[in-house]
């Protein structure tokens, strides 16, 4: 028989297994539509070009920067529903083979939001030679983002949160740095008991730091597991 | 010298027929329809030097209407339209014989070369 917490737990699983399929479902239409949308804005451009249009010259060019200001607009919007619907997938299997610096730049792109209405400047710098990783990727992402908001939170209006990558061994490292910044005893890392199994599901290991005038940090080390340890 | 003839198989009519106009405009000899079991019967018949397939579409899955033209119409060239986040689905249906793929929504000018590189390679 499964007991109470074993069941809440496969509750939570499947609830994120539907939301994630529901929400790529949603970034498929709007790609759809958004396919439209360039199309038609790309018609309009093209008859302009192709066949010119009898009017004012000035109408002509507000036309013109009428269209190119819906062309970048679409392409703004088409890559954020790219990785849209690369994050609502993260959720179809529990443990997967990804790439890490992929997988942050598409949470980056939403992150970056919250840091735009703070007024911090928010950096991802990625080690391009990282090796793939097979682990859990959608609670990864989880945690990536409770540590952004702990360094968001801590973060001053003007200042900057830079989040780094880099290959040590077996282990891929993420290190995120608020400089400038100090913290009381006691408040130099996230905690709960949620962030604690869940660096216990990853294999993962968290190493917050701090020093007069170096500002915050904290890293996290991340195992790439073999199928029988994600199964045990 | 004949025009590059292409076949354009997708579900969303506006998106369907707009890009055809717009690969008119550009001097390709396209056309579109609008589902995938029309779109097999018109590759086949037709023999267009470029397919641009849709993965998705409400009557059958994109990849069996790839398999279907490779099987009964081999010289045609087949550029997959994809919406999907990740490349898995474009780099799978190469696999089973597209020339390439394409995400959704389409950046003209990367295709245009596409369908250039498809139909030099058909030769």
């Amino acid at each position: 028989m499964t007991n109470e917490p074993e069941r809440e737990e496969t509750l939570r699983t499947m609830q994120l297994e539907s939301f994630g399929r529901i929400m790529a479902g949603f970034s498929h239409e709007m790609k759809n539509h958004l396919s439209i949308i360039r199309e038609s804005n790309g018609l309009i451009a093209d008859i302009l070009e192709f066949q010119g249009i009898h009017g004012e010259e000035v109408t002509v060019a507000r036309l013109t920067k009428a269209v190119n200001s819906v062309e970048r607009r679409v392409a703004i919007a088409a890559e954020m529903l790219h990785h849209l619907s690369g994050f609502a997938h993260r959720t179809d299997t529990v443990y997967a083979s990804f790439n890490l610096n992929e997988l942050l730049a598409e949470e980056c792109v939403f992150l970056e939001r919250f840091s735009r209405l703070k007024r911090v400047e928010f950096t991802l710098v990625p080690d391009q030679g990282l090796l793939p990783l097979y682990n859990n990727p959608a609670l990864l992402q989880h945690l990536v983002y409770r540590l952004y908001m702990f360094c968001l939170e801590h973060a001053q209006a003007g200042g900057r949160i830079e989040l780094k990558t880099s290959q040590q061994n077996k282990l891929a490292v993420l290190s995120f740095l608020v400089p400038g910044v100090s913290l009381a005893t006691g408040e130099g890392k996230p905690s709960s008991g949620a962030l604690s199994a869940a660096l216990d599901l990853l294999g993962a290991s968290l190493r917050p730091k701090q020093g007069a005038g170096a500002g915050v940090s904290l890293t996290l080390s991340l195992p790439s597991l073999t199928p029988k340890e994600a199964a045990g | 010298m004949s025009k590059t003839k292409i076949l354009i198989i997708d579900d969303e009519v506006e998106f369907a027929s707009t890009l055809c106009q717009r690969l008119r405009l550009r001097g390709l000899d396209a056309s579109d329809v609008h589902s995938g079991s029309e779109g097999l019967v018109q590759a086949v018949a037709e023999q267009p030097e470029v397919v641009i397939l849709d993965l998705k579409m409400p009557d059958v899955n994109g990849l069996d209407i790839l398999t279907e033209i490779k099987t009964q119409a081999p010289r045609v060239e087949v550029i997959m339209l994809t919406g999907h986040g990740s490349s898995a689905s474009g780099i799978k249906a190469m696999e089973q014989g597209a020339f390439d793929y394409i995400i959704k929504p389409v950046d003209l000018g990367e295709l245009m070369k596409k369908i250039t590189q498809a139909a030099e390679q058909r030769g």
